[in-house]
């Protein structure tokens, strides 16, 4: 069995080794140099979703991978490549810290907030130790007396408690060690026994470490002289609000030679408040932020390219011989509509033709025939569901008897018209065939029991919506389901099939459910609304007279939503289930409507489109049967969705069903699991 | 049924990657459904392969971890102690163990093809017991001659699914020695056992004791009235345990009847009836499992015949049988 070149997919599972190694900077003018830019003085948050790669971005300027680029470019000590870079990365995650632990009834809120402060300082503060003891270990000529250093930073504390004063660096990280031991065990003891803390002195306040001991160092070491100190702080969701307005606090009072970067989720950031008399932050002012998402989204070129070269970088590590991106792209199946075609054509029953075949109100097996032969054209079905789609609108127009017959010969005209080339301007199929080609081909596979056509990196690379975590997962179970298939992935002779892709891609999305499922009651709601937000659009797609094209996207004024409600559609935006892809004032109805797209990865999973093109609009009833999570307004989304049913499809009743409590009905025929 | 069928592929899956060191791949499973005629009945089959319990190498070393320890050195560890009020010096209670050890010879069961025979060796090599005390049941007569010392012969096995193969190559043997040499203790121990071999080898009166590092009850068959395979309520009304065993029976019945006659030599009305006996595993055994190195002939054999002779592909193939002598 191969090894799986996707197997990790989390930056925190890597070694630093791992993470040089797959290493891609994001193509393009802006590379993530750029946009980090590691020795600029202004602090930054950088905000991006689980698995836009923050992880991987913040370790890759921390100093373990700096030494690690830099000892194999081997031209310059580490120390004077540090110097020539300008900046000397400090990374710790706040996961690390178990920061949720600083509370408990026994003390006050301050109290554990001084605490925290104190734990904090020393916990970073060991950060840059450790780099300069490794540094020194390394390169010794560095600094020869290192007494007077550890004096200066022994002068940053209010009380030395030791009656020895450590001589080296190392001696003065295990005293920091030692004292950030004895807090961890008298907070723990009283977090989790809830005894009061005893006996615990705090030496250092007001983050004088954080900031001091580099302007220290600086002073010591001649290759510091125009380097910065880039502190690194990862997860900032996992701080709470008032340690967050620590953090921020710090934001605001950070001088040189010291700068942080902060990584976070988008909902991450509790507060952007600090303790200066409660002021905020001001973004452009104080602080950048940089929405990787955003510019992942936003330059989908870029993105695609960065996805395939990681992609890649994978792939030829664990030792198969894929060189290039067109390499890659051709080493999984893709769609191809000849096939469908072909495969059409094979088939005893065609799904529509058998639909419309049950739903003619006509007993004359000879007039039924002249439909048919009208509608129908073996040499092209994109052509024939083009006429079909016409039929079955005029027959949902009609407004007295519905001439079946006549209206399938104007049909027949119109498509002999635009296959000779004539009247195209007019022509009813050329428009249809622009807007509805892909919703076309989607449904013919899926009528006809064929694998919908989400195949390829390039689909999957869309699919992600800017996190690229999605794309390794979704290439780890398809590598993982051809290697079962025995198909030799990424073997120079062999493609990826398309049944593979399939399987990965419906294990994907159901990890991706899983992964950001949250417990309880609340996590129901969640699921339903996407699960309901996804029925209804597949209702709407795969209806004989789809009123959009692409359907994926949906129109809504948060503001007629619940509170309950919105924030229900809080989280699904924050957890990338919708992705929200922009806000229109439409000033006719005194209203601002946001536009959510389903996430490629979940669109799947009902056969919607990766593009995004009609969007529909959700009004405050049907928003109502989405997020509200009774079991009363479960029964009557399901009669909602055979109203959509019957008003989309033949025979096109028109006859409203009242909602009728108590009693569920039949799922719509075409909802089907389309994966 | 179709979706039903899809969920089950992807739970083999899971197993062949997971926990059956990658056999059951797409292409052998294909194979090996190709051998069923019956379209509807395909589901079924896969249904019943969802449920087959293979024992890989990290649980057969386990397991033969467990053996030693629990089944063999912890009893008398316990013992040791008792008669040495109640001590946990290893200084006092090692050596004396190091004593019954000498004692005690680890016997493996059958000729040189059978399995039990081959699981001797890892064994002594996992439990780091010396050589000399791994013997095969043939060298039992001389080792008593030889050595006074030994008193405890272990007969280490990997299955006792009906007793059969105990009974075969022990019974004579163990009831001349007794009387011969009447403190000699014989013990039997396995990996798995049935509740129906356990009763078999006990009710045989050839051995001190009988134990066993799994014991299986008969909802571990595959077609009992209590079969474990067939207790989800939730299973659509397509998965049917009647059917199954019918068709499976129908399936094996050649299989084994091609092994009584052209294999074992049968005449034809012998082989028939011995083959329906044996159409859903050796003596009705009806069990669904394996190991890495073997596939037992309890299990249906549907699941393992492979015999070239036949061109039935099996999904976890029984290492073949020399079943007679060639003839010189």
């Amino acid at each position: 069995m191969n090894e799986n070149p996707f197997d990790i997919t989390k930056a925190v599972h890597y070694t630093n080794q791992q993470l040089l190694d797959y290493w891609v900077n994001l193509p393009g003018d802006s590379g993530f140099e750029e946009m980090i830019n590691p020795k600029s003085q202004m602090p930054m948050m950088i905000v991006g979703g689980k698995g836009s790669g923050k992880t991987h971005v913040l370790k890759y300027y921390s100093f373990s991978l700096q030494k690690l680029r830099y000892l194999e470019n081997n031209t310059q000590s580490v120390s004077n490549q540090i110097s020539e870079k300008g900046y000397l990365g400090l990374y710790m995650r706040a996961g690390n810290l178990n920061a949720k632990k600083f509370k408990g009834k026994i003390h006050t809120e301050e109290a554990w907030q001084a605490i925290f402060e104190y734990h904090l300082d020393l916990f970073i503060s060991q950060i840059s130790l450790k780099v300069f003891v490794d540094l020194i270990k390394g390169e010794p000529h560095l600094l020869k007396d290192q007494s007077s250093i550890c004096e200066k930073i022994i002068s940053l504390f209010d009380k030395w408690p030791e009656d020895k004063i450590p001589k080296t660096l190392e001696e003065l990280l295990n005293c920091f060690i030692s004292f950030q031991k004895q807090i961890d065990y008298k907070v723990n003891n009283s977090s989790l026994l809830g005894l009061p803390i005893e006996g615990l002195d705090i030496l250092v306040t007001g983050a004088k470490l954080i900031l001091g001991i580099p302007k220290i160092l600086k002073e010591e070491f001649v290759f510091l002289k125009n380097v910065q100190f880039t502190y690194l702080i990862d997860e900032f969701e996992n701080f709470t609000e008032t340690q967050q307005k620590f953090i921020n606090t710090l934001i605001r009072e950070i001088e040189a030679p010291v700068s942080i970067k902060i990584g976070t989720r988008p909902y991450g950031i509790k507060t952007l408040e600090t303790f200066s008399g409660g002021e905020s932050i001001r973004k452009g002012a104080e602080y950048e932020e940089v929405d990787i998402d955003g510019i992942f989204r936003n330059r989908p070129s870029d993105y695609s390219n960065f996805i395939k070269q990681i992609c890649l970088k994978r792939v030829s590590e664990s030792g198969f011989l894929i060189k290039s991106n067109e390499a890659l792209r051709n080493s999984l199946e893709i769609f191809d509509y000849d096939n469908l075609q072909k495969k059409l054509l094979t088939l005893k029953r065609i799904g529509h033709r058998s639909e419309l075949e049950r739903k003619l109100p006509i007993e004359e097996l000879k007039e039924i025939q002249i439909i048919f032969d009208n509608l129908n054209y073996n040499s092209n079905f994109l052509y024939e569901k083009a006429s079909y789609l016409i039929f079955y609108r005029s027959w949902k127009k009609a407004k007295s008897e519905f001439e079946f017959k006549k209206e399938s010969e104007l049909i027949s005209k119109s498509l002999h018209n635009f296959i000779q080339g004539r009247e195209l301007k007019k022509n009813k199929h050329r428009k249809i065939l622009e807007k509805f080609k892909y919703d076309f081909i989607d449904q013919l596979s899926v009528e006809n029991n064929l694998p919908p056509v989400y195949w390829g990196l390039d689909n999957f690379i869309r699919m992600s919506a800017g996190i690229p975590r999605l794309v390794l997962q979704i290439m780890k179970y398809t590598f993982s389901w051809a290697n079962y298939n025995e198909e030799r992935p990424f073997a120079m002779t062999s493609k990826i099939s398309i049944n593979s892709q399939r399987e990965g891609l419906l294990q994907a999305s159901d990890w991706f459910i899983k992964d950001a499922q949250i417990p309880g009651k609340f996590g129901v709601t969640v699921n339903q609304s996407i699960h309901r937000i996804g029925q209804y659009l597949q209702t709407l797609r795969y209806s004989n007279t789809p009123p959009e094209c692409s359907i994926s996207s949906f129109r809504i004024d948060k503001t007629i939503l619940s509170p309950q409600n919105q924030k229900t559609l809080k989280f699904l935006t924050e957890y990338s289930y919708l992705i929200k892809t922009s806000d229109r004032q439409d000033k006719n109805l005194e209203r601002n409507d946001n536009t959510y797209q389903i996430i490629g990865i979940l669109a799947s999973i009902w056969g919607l489109s990766l593009s995004q093109r009609g969007v529909p609009n959700l009004n405050i009833d049907l928003a109502k049967l989405i997020f509200d999570d009774d079991d009363e307004t479960g029964k009557q989304f399901k009669l909602f969705i055979n109203e959509i049913d019957s008003k989309y499809n033949a025979p096109f009743l028109k006859k409203k069903s009242k909602p009728n409590k108590g009693k569920t009905t039949e799922t719509p025929s075409n909802q089907t699991k389309l994966l | 049924m179709k979706e039903f069928e899809d969920d089950l592929r992807r739970k083999l899956k899971i197993l062949s990657d997971i926990i059956w060191d990658g056999k059951g791949r797409k292409s052998t499973l294909d194979q090996w459904l190709d051998n069923f005629t019956e379209d509807d009945f395909k589901v079924n089959i896969l249904y019943l392969l969802t449920h087959f319990i293979y024992f890989n190498k990290i649980q057969v070393t386990e397991m033969l971890k467990s053996l030693y320890r629990d089944l063999y050195r912890y009893p008398i560890l316990s013992k040791i102690r008792i008669e040495n009020g109640n001590s946990f010096d290893s200084k006092i209670i090692e050596p004396l163990f190091n004593v019954e050890l000498s004692k005690t010879r680890f016997v493996g069961l059958g000729g040189a093809g059978e399995s039990a025979t081959h699981l001797l060796y890892p064994f002594g090599h996992i439990n780091d017991i010396h050589p000399d005390y791994l013997i095969n049941y043939k060298e039992i007569k001389d080792i008593l001659k030889e050595d006074k010392k030994v008193d405890n012969f272990i007969f280490i096995d990997d299955l006792a699914g009906s007793g059969t193969q105990a009974k075969k190559y022990l019974k004579d043997l163990l009831t001349e020695l007794k009387i011969e040499y009447p403190n000699i203790s014989f013990t039997y121990m396995v990996l798995i056992c049935t509740t129906k071999a356990l009763n078999t080898l006990e009710e045989l009166g050839i051995f001190k004791e009988v134990k066993a590092v799994y014991l299986l009850d008969d909802s571990f068959k595959a077609f009992d009235d209590k079969s474990r395979f067939y207790a989800n309520e939730n299973n659509p009304s397509f998965i049917d345990l009647e059917a199954t065993k019918k068709y499976s029976g129908e399936y094996g019945k050649p299989l084994y009847n091609f092994i009584w006659e052209v294999k074992e030599g049968l005449d034809t009305v012998k082989a028939n009836s011995m083959a329906d006996r044996d159409k859903l595993g050796f003596k009705r055994g009806e069990l669904l499992l394996g190991f890495h190195h073997n596939t037992p002939s309890n299990t249906l054999p549907i699941i393992w015949f492979n015999e070239k002779e036949l061109p039935w592909i099996p999904i976890f193939p029984r290492f073949n049988k020399v079943y007679k002598k060639p003839a010189v």
